[in-house]
């Protein structure tokens, strides 16, 4: 479903990608990650196509994500870091943005936000930046496009809420749909991967099942895992 | 895949109604603010007030305010940091740019000319009551109430230059931006360029191929000094005084910020067309 092929990403003429490629599949759960500046960001935003790799191409169900084409944008939903939400009650989401996405349930909005505890009723600014991703994340998955990109969607969510996300996530996947999440939070969401990819140093330092990757590091700890990795990795530059 | 699609503009057109609704309120009251001190003003200065300056201080508001709010609306089109949501919106950049400029363009302009007329009328009424309550005391100049509003006035049938003027206004924008969306390499400079070519070709429209015939006397008398003396056919001759020096200061300022701002937003909505085609 999404193929990135032979990619090279530069920005402001400093490397963060070289010659990477990568596939993902429809229902899997992916997570992405990487130390700080490593690129995790970039990557969701060149599937999105928010930006366009130096050299190489992308390709999601046939489409090129920076054409922006309508038909390819009304299958990928992207939820940043950060946001801005406008100023009317989250149920008014649903008439603004809802009609835009063929696939998008009004149902299971309101289920979704029912769920995080957010009423439907709220005026989106007088919430918190919690509550406001709990909003836009309900909205997110009420879209039902094949691609969901989510930043680091558990920053500023209390315990509960993390665990409705979780089961929010596994409950809204099905067989046609992706979603990569971009995290440094492994441990809030670790149960939920089934693939990971490692963004090191302008590499794929691995790129695999969650079920390899503990094979891999001999520990159920995926944060263990990803440990192991990295200094394999220092150890095979040091020779 | 339709290209363009009414469905999907008129769900834009209420989306931007939703998102924006407060700003525009916020601006639309400002001018409100202002016509009710401009008229305040007019009416405690009698026949003293310079009726130039102060529609001409409206009219740079109004066309200020318009172009920031437009110029804004194209910045977050491209922005990929707060414009996000609009970038990955399923719609194309046609379609965003007609509902930036049914609301930026259309709407707020026309609010802003029927707030005017608004204006105007209550303006004549009280100075029409003051005048009869004593005639001596408040005897208002004619001009001022012709002149410093862009007003239902500019509209009328005897008035060509006014209603020229603003159809202009408005068709510059549409057909610059337009255009910005079509224009793929050097834009930026060919934009200006034809936004420039725009006004001298007017300038020419004008004085040479209109039934309206105008003279400028361009003089220096300390400051420097411009006339324009307007000819309808069959009407007579209206006279437009730009000889007072902080008036034609502010007239060519004028014509200044609305070349720069239209320059902006062609360079940001430029932008935006970039990255999606």
């Amino acid at each position: 479903m999404i193929e990135v092929n032979n990619i090279d990403f530069y920005y402001e003429n400093k490397l963060v990608y070289k010659d990477i490629d990568l596939t993902w599949q429809p229902g899997h759960i992916a997570a992405l990650l990487g130390a700080n500046g490593s690129g995790k960001t970039t990557m969701l935003r060149l599937l999105a196509g928010l930006l366009p790799p130096s050299n190489g191409t992308i390709s999601i169900a046939g489409e090129t994500p920076f054409a922006r084409s309508v038909p390819f944008l009304q299958n990928i939903f992207m939820v940043p870091e950060s946001f801005e939400l406008p100023t009317v009650k989250a149920s008014m989401l649903v008439k603004m943005y809802g009609s835009f996405y063929p696939q998008f349930s009004a149902t299971q909005f309101l289920q979704n936000l029912d769920a995080f505890e957010v009423p439907a009723e709220s005026n989106l600014k007088k919430l918190s930046f919690g509550q406001q991703k709990k909003v836009w994340l309900s909205f997110a998955l009420a879209c039902n496009t094949n691609l969901l990109l989510l930043d680091e969607p558990t920053n500023g969510l209390d315990i509960a809420s993390k665990a409705t996300l979780r089961k929010q996530l596994s409950a809204q996947l099905n067989t046609n749909r992706c979603i990569v999440v971009s995290t440094h939070q492994v441990r809030d969401l670790e149960y939920l991967f089934d693939w990971v990819t490692i963004i090191e140093k302008g590499d794929i330092a691995w790129h695999d099942s969650t079920e390899n990757l503990s094979a891999y590091g001999q520990t159920e700890s995926m944060e263990e895992s990803y440990l192991r990795i990295l200094r394999n990795q220092e150890k095979l530059i040091q020779q | 895949m339709k290209q363009f699609s009414m469905k999907r503009l008129s769900n834009l057109i209420t989306t931007w109604w939703f998102e924006n609704k407060f700003s525009f309120f916020r601006s639309v009251g400002f001018l409100f603010l202002l016509q009710v001190l401009v008229i305040w003003y007019w009416i405690s200065m009698n026949r003293y007030a310079p009726p130039h300056v102060l529609w001409t201080l409206l009219t740079m508001v109004l066309l200020f305010m318009q172009g920031q709010r437009i110029s804004n609306a194209f910045k977050s089109l491209h922005d990929t940091e707060t414009g996000t949501q609009w970038l990955l919106l399923p719609a194309t950049p046609h379609e965003k740019f007609i509902s930036i400029f049914f609301w930026n363009s259309l709407v707020f302009l026309i609010s802003g000319i029927f707030l005017s007329i608004i204006m105007e009328k209550t303006a004549l009424l009280i100075a029409e009551q003051l005048y009869i309550s004593n005639p001596i005391a408040y005897e208002f100049r004619d001009v001022g109430t012709n002149e410093f509003f862009f007003s239902s006035d500019y509209f009328s049938t005897d008035n060509g230059f006014m209603k020229m003027l603003w159809g202009f206004w408005l068709a510059c924008q549409f057909l610059f931006y337009w255009a910005a969306i079509r224009i793929k390499k050097g834009s930026n400079i060919l934009s200006a360029l034809i936004l420039m070519a725009g006004f001298y070709i007017y300038g020419f429209y004008i004085r040479t191929l209109h039934p309206i015939f105008f003279k400028k006397n361009t003089g220096w008398d300390g400051a420097w000094e411009v006339n324009y003396h307007e000819y309808i056919e069959g009407v007579g001759e209206r006279n437009y005084d730009l000889n007072e020096t902080l008036t034609s200061c502010l007239q060519i300022s004028l014509i200044a910020v609305c070349i720069y701002l239209l320059y902006k937003a062609c360079t940001n909505l430029i932008r935006e067309t970039k990255i999606s085609q």
